[in-house]
């Protein structure tokens, strides 16, 4: 079942001189939750966004290593962003829905990578990303309504249907739950849950708890070294190293 | 080990642990009393002893209500989330000694009418429970795994005396049947002791588990000394 | 629950002085705020109502009751069509349409007409008692004379709308003005807000942060600070000297004033693209959109409010303009308008600047006239921007 998805390999990330990751090895695992935690700065947003390559936005950053996706380079010369954006989606922070209708936030990937056609195919589609994202039954009677009236745990969802609406493998998600109350997090949650069957996810977090109650595997980070990686029951039990112990029961800095 | 960000927190556990250790001292002397109210026929003391059994009860519900604040406020991890189930396990484990050292007394209380003609081992084995209960407390007070292994391997010898004292019972009711209702006394007194030993060999295992996260509790102890010394990990 | 036995910790003297002295700074800075606003507002009252109230006048024109002679000898001298005495009464322009009109209308000849006529500026001037009219006293009885026998009146000015320049001041008009500033503007939107808006996209959503475009854009920055008399200059040397443009042309002044209104159009474009939130971008780029797609679907329509109000706020400001129009030709004696962009032309600022500089006291209400259609068009240019981004944010 534990097949490796992502292989990162010696992976060594600079933004101009100051290199912010000091060689990074770490298998995720096809269709588990991992969660990436550690302090602000530890570098573990910088490696998320790696592997959808959203740091190529950001000038003066250039990394070394190699990561794999199914066993593909994905920093390869030849390889298509654009193409590999729709393998790998992202969540991000803040809800950001775009500011159009529901209907035409979920059904905007699909279009322009020519997915699905306008007619009832996209309906379809639309539907059934919204349905995975456990969002449908409330929106169903207001897709041409804006996305960005929805609340805000509402708008989190519907930016996940519109990441899983071009059905990538990996899921990346940058502490998705921050901007967040309780209720609308543990709704998140019980969605990353179900969607794991299908997708691999990979989330940022601060907040240990989220990451000991929805993550199989916990990857813990401080400045810009992978410190200890392992099964999340393990890491919040008995960490094998003494930094890790000292972040996960609040004994930092 | 560095101190917690938030500092109320460090204060919470060493309270805890202030607390466990006052409960531990408590039981400590309970056995020690209630062994000497035997072996003196002293009701005067079993009566204390048998009172004195609420201060430990008492002590053990306010050990509960402070692991439960510190579960829900500060949701431990990691070592604190092992010291605390540790804590919780170690309470229902002194609390039960308590009640055993009690039984001893009432032991006492009911031999007044029955008094056996012979202790057989019973001041040795005693002093040794006693010496068991007294490692584990400093054990767990230092935080020392060593001390806790002696306490696990010395259990052994405890059984053996048990089993040794429970033999001569047996052969003086056989001898003389008039004799069967003190033997029976003195046998359960040195059942209660043999459990009282038990228990403190449970409160080392947990303070192992809570100092090195390895649980030992059913494993034997060449493979407990074995995990201990990382020859496996 | 105010219990006065009680001590209140709120209250106490040195408590309450301080509070006063407080409350006393705060409401003299409220009274401050006041007086400056209030002599904003007298001054702005002040500018209108003098402008309206000189304005007013040249939207009206007086015309006498006359009697017209279509006489033969009309045809080549119109001062025979009517009454020696009445020769300065009568407007000067209008006469001199006369031949023109006998000889398309020869049916006329030796008919008496007793009509309706424009009278001349002088008159015109009298009549509204206006001081320095010019009229001498011989023609001034006169003028009393019919304005007893109800031969004088005052109907609406439509000529003001209708016609061009002209050195009689009862014949002149905005309309040859309006019609260059509607071409000079047109060419000035045509070219500035293109080039602005894709410059500035290329700036904020392409361009990579280097030496380079760093560079460009202080450039830009003080571009738009710089008197705008030297972009005449350039405009001079550029469209004029070296790309042969036709001078005082509307295609010269509306290259010219689209050279000024760009740095002003890329700057309100570039704060408009800023605005818009970066996880727009960010959600757009994840979802694996290019940086063209993820401009062209999501920033620029929200961009687009700002976009239009910077742009028309530019234009409005190329409206007002003459410094730069000066030396590109376009302030200049144009009575016809122009009918394509190559024609001499000139724009509204600069007919009120020349108006301006005429001697005729009725030239001094067109002045006021013209000012006041060129406040009314500004205006109407600024409240259509604060309509368009209104409309635009409704939309979500």
């Amino acid at each position: 079942m534990n097949t490796s998805k992502v292989n990162i390999k010696d992976l060594k990330l600079w933004y101009g001189e100051s290199e912010a990751l000091h060689g990074i090895d770490i298998e995720f695992s096809e269709k588990r939750v991992t969660a990436l935690i550690g302090p602000s700065g530890c570098g573990k947003s910088t490696l998320l966004r790696c592997l959808n390559r959203m740091n190529d936005r950001i000038p003066g950053c250039r990394i070394e290593g190699q990561i794999l996706l199914d066993g593909d380079d994905i920093y390869a010369p030849e390889v298509d962003v654009v193409q590999l954006r729709t393998h790998v989606g992202m969540v991000f922070q803040k809800p950001n829905p775009f500011p159009k209708s529901i209907y035409e936030n979920v059904a905007y990937a699909p279009r322009i990578h020519g997915l699905a056609g306008s007619g009832s195919d996209m309906d379809e589609l639309v539907e059934t990303a919204l349905r995975r994202a456990s969002i449908w039954k409330e929106v169903k009677d207001k897709l041409h309504t804006p996305g960005t009236a929805l609340s805000g745990g509402q708008q989190q969802r519907l930016c996940i249907a519109r990441t899983i609406a071009v059905q990538p493998n990996v899921i990346l998600m940058d502490e998705p739950c921050s901007a967040l109350d309780p209720i609308a997090t543990a709704k998140i949650e019980e969605l990353i849950d179900e969607l794991k069957r299908e997708f691999t996810i990979i989330m940022v977090t601060h907040s240990m708890q989220q990451a000991a109650r929805i993550s199989d595997q916990t990857a813990f980070f401080y400045m810009g070294d992978l410190i200890e990686f392992g099964e999340t029951g393990t890491i919040f039990t008995q960490p094998e190293k003494q930094q890790t112990e000292d972040y996960i029961t609040g004994r930092f800095g | 080990m560095p101190q917690h960000t938030i500092k109320r927190f460090d204060e919470e556990l060493d309270k805890l642990k202030e607390l466990v250790l006052s409960m531990g001292g408590l039981v400590e002397r309970a056995i020690g009393h209630a062994v000497k109210s035997m072996l003196d026929q002293d009701e005067a003391l079993a009566k204390k002893t048998i009172e004195r059994d609420k201060a430990i009860n008492a002590l053990e519900v306010q050990c509960d209500e402070m692991t439960r604040d510190i579960l829900v406020r500060r949701q431990p991890a990691a070592g604190d989330l092992r010291f605390i189930m540790g804590i919780i396990k170690v309470v229902t484990d002194l609390e039960r000694m308590g009640d055993l050292s009690a039984g001893i007394a009432e032991g006492t209380l009911r031999s007044l009418e029955h008094p056996p003609k012979e202790f057989s081992n019973l001041s040795t084995m005693g002093k040794k429970v006693q010496k068991q209960v007294n490692r584990t407390l400093n054990a767990f007070s230092r935080g020392d795994t060593e001390l806790a292994m002696r306490v696990i391997e010395k259990d052994e010898r405890i059984d053996v005396l048990y089993k040794r004292m429970y033999r001569e019972l047996l052969t003086y009711m056989i001898e003389d049947p008039r004799d069967i209702t003190a033997s029976i006394i003195l046998s359960n007194v040195a059942k209660n002791l043999e459990r009282i030993s038990d228990h403190a060999t449970n409160i080392s295992e947990m303070l192992i588990y809570i100092e090195r996260g390895h649980d030992i509790r059913h494993v034997d102890h060449e493979a407990a000394a074995k995990l201990l010394s990382g020859e496996e990990i | 629950m105010n219990n006065s036995t009680q001590p209140n910790n709120f209250i106490s003297d040195e408590k309450k002085l301080r509070q006063k002295r407080r409350e006393r700074a705060d409401s003299r800075f409220h009274w401050y705020g006041l007086t400056a606003l209030g002599l904003a507002l007298a001054f702005l009252v002040f500018f209108f109502v003098d402008i309206i109230g000189q304005a007013v006048p040249a939207f009206y024109q007086t015309e006498v009751k006359v009697n017209i002679h279509y006489v033969e000898a009309a045809k080549t001298n119109y001062n025979k069509a009517v009454d020696h005495k009445l020769r300065r009464v009568v407007s000067r322009a209008w006469l001199r349409t006369l031949p023109v009109y006998l000889k398309r209308h020869p049916e006329l000849i030796g008919n008496n007409i007793k009509q309706w006529v424009p009278a001349d500026s002088r008159v015109d001037q009298y009549i509204k008692q206006h001081n320095g009219h010019g009229l001498k006293s011989k023609y001034q009885r006169i003028v009393d004379a019919m304005a007893e026998e109800g031969r004088i009146r005052q109907v609406f000015n439509i000529r003001f709308f209708t016609s061009g320049d002209s050195k009689l001041p009862e014949n002149a008009g905005i309309f040859s003005a309006a019609v260059g500033s509607i071409f000079t503007l047109l060419i000035t939107m045509l070219i500035a807000v293109p080039i602005g808006v894709m410059t500035a996209i290329y700036l904020e959503e392409f361009s990579e942060d280097n030496h380079f475009t760093r560079i460009i854009e202080v450039n830009i920055n003080n571009l738009a600070a710089i008197p705008s008399i030297l972009y005449g200059l350039l405009g001079l040397a550029i469209f004029i000297n070296f790309a042969g443009v036709p001078r005082s042309s509307a295609l010269a002044g509306g290259l010219t004033l689209a050279l000024m209104t760009l740095p002003i159009i890329i700057i309100a474009t570039r704060a408009a693209l800023q605005s818009v939130p970066s996880s727009i971008r960010e959600a757009a780029f994840g979802l694996g959109a290019s940086r063209w797609q993820t401009t062209w679907h999501h920033v620029l329509p929200l961009a687009m409010p700002g976009i239009l109000t910077g742009s028309i706020i530019g234009l409005a400001q190329a409206m007002g303009e003459t410094a730069p129009l000066l030396i590109v030709g376009m302030v200049a004696y144009v009575p016809d308008a122009p009918d394509n962009i190559l024609e001499a032309a000139t724009v509204l600022p600069a007919q009120i600047y020349t108006w301006a500089g005429e001697s005729l006291r009725a030239y001094e209400e067109r002045t006021a006239a013209a000012i006041l259609v060129l406040l009314t068009v500004l205006l109407s240019l600024n409240g259509l921007a604060v309509y368009l981004r209104k409309h635009f944010e409704r939309r979500w």
